[in-house]
């Protein structure tokens, strides 16, 4: 499946804690993805997927100024942005939170603490779905 | 107010208000807005009254609370500020670990650079994954130091309440500590694994 990935894109972490954003960082290098940038909260966020050209979004929900959920309803609501994936990476754990999201168009949920092979499975299962919607 | 002054505040009520009707009918637009602007002023009067006894009274009753438990009250600010602290040095020690932890990879790769006998180069991936999972669990500094800031939270609410003030930025819309932020074993029910989230999601077309 990965063979189909380009990884190349670029892809903007956003959360709050500095050591999470290096630990996805990490993770992602490791996975072969190099091209990051990073945000401190989703307005932050907004005006760099505005301003520059992003494939891929890898958010926290819980973050002071704009959450999440919230960049995430912004990115749907965008024109320019609306087909962006996102993955959510969160301590947001509730049932209502996780209907939310799916609902807002979320692309994949990971729920903190994770694991690397969480990570490698859930941005599989985005790309797979997004080759079969191409 | 006794009669006699309840009397003279209804005569002195009736006297601008009739000079007011004769402003008015004079086409005196200037006198007529001052007269009804007298009225309004003696109006709100008792009300004002009121509250500023009311807020003086709560003021009394706060500062009897605050000098029965004043060591403690006095520490409000004082462990928020440490609670902060806290926050800082797992964050600084969490980057600590990590730029060793990087650094030990950078070791292991340039060791596996080098031809080796098998034992050591299984060795050496086993070092890898264990760098990898040391990196990975100072995700631990984000999950706690979300409770933290919860837990600051609270705190400067509860300074803002007992010093009679509103809680800046107060939002009875705002989630409570059990509502939002890291489920705690023990303390909170509404957490999901991975696993429910999956199936959750699998359910809703994802």
């Amino acid at each position: 499946m990965e063979c189909h990935v380009d990884k190349n894109m670029r892809i903007l972490i956003v959360d709050d804690f500095s050591t999470m954003r290096r630990i996805v960082k990490n993770l992602l290098n490791d996975l072969g993805f190099n091209n990051t940038a990073e945000a401190e909260e989703g307005g932050a966020a907004l005006a760099r997927l505005r301003a520059e050209t992003f494939d891929f979004v890898v958010t926290d929900w819980n973050m002071p100024g704009v959450t999440g959920i919230d960049l995430l309803k912004a990115i749907r609501a965008d024109d320019k942005l609306k087909h962006l994936p996102v993955l959510m990476v969160t301590a947001e754990a509730k049932r209502e939170q996780i209907i939310e999201a799916a609902q807002a168009g979320v692309n994949g949920y990971i729920i903190k603490p994770f694991t690397a092979q969480t990570l490698q499975e859930k941005l599989n299962k985005v790309f797979e779905r997004l080759g079969a919607q191409a | 107010m006794n009669a006699e002054a309840a009397g003279a505040e209804r005569l002195r009520l009736l006297a601008l208000l009739k000079q007011a009707l004769d402003a008015l009918e004079a086409g005196d637009e200037p006198a007529y807005r001052a007269r009804l602007d007298d009225v309004v002023s003696r109006h709100p009067q008792p009300v004002l009254t009121s509250l500023a006894r009311l807020a003086f009274e709560l003021n009394q009753a706060l500062g009897a609370i605050d000098s029965r438990v004043d060591p403690s009250l006095a520490d409000l600010p004082d462990a928020s500020a440490r609670l902060e602290h806290v926050v800082k040095m797992t964050e600084e020690a969490s980057h600590r670990t990590l730029d060793l932890a990087e650094e030990c990879r950078s070791l292991v790769d340039e060791i596996q650079s080098h031809p080796l006998p098998a034992e050591a180069n299984e060795a050496a991936r086993r070092l890898r994954a264990n760098l990898s999972g040391i990196a990975l669990a100072q995700g631990y500094q984000d999950l706690t130091g979300q409770v933290i800031r919860r837990v600051m939270d609270v705190v400067a609410r509860v300074q803002a309440v007992l010093s009679g003030l509103p809680a800046s930025g107060s939002d009875p819309s705002r989630p409570t500590l059990a509502e939002g932020g890291p489920a705690l074993d023990g303390l909170d029910s509404h957490g999901s694994s991975q696993g429910d989230a999956d199936e959750l999601l699998a359910r809703l077309g994802l």
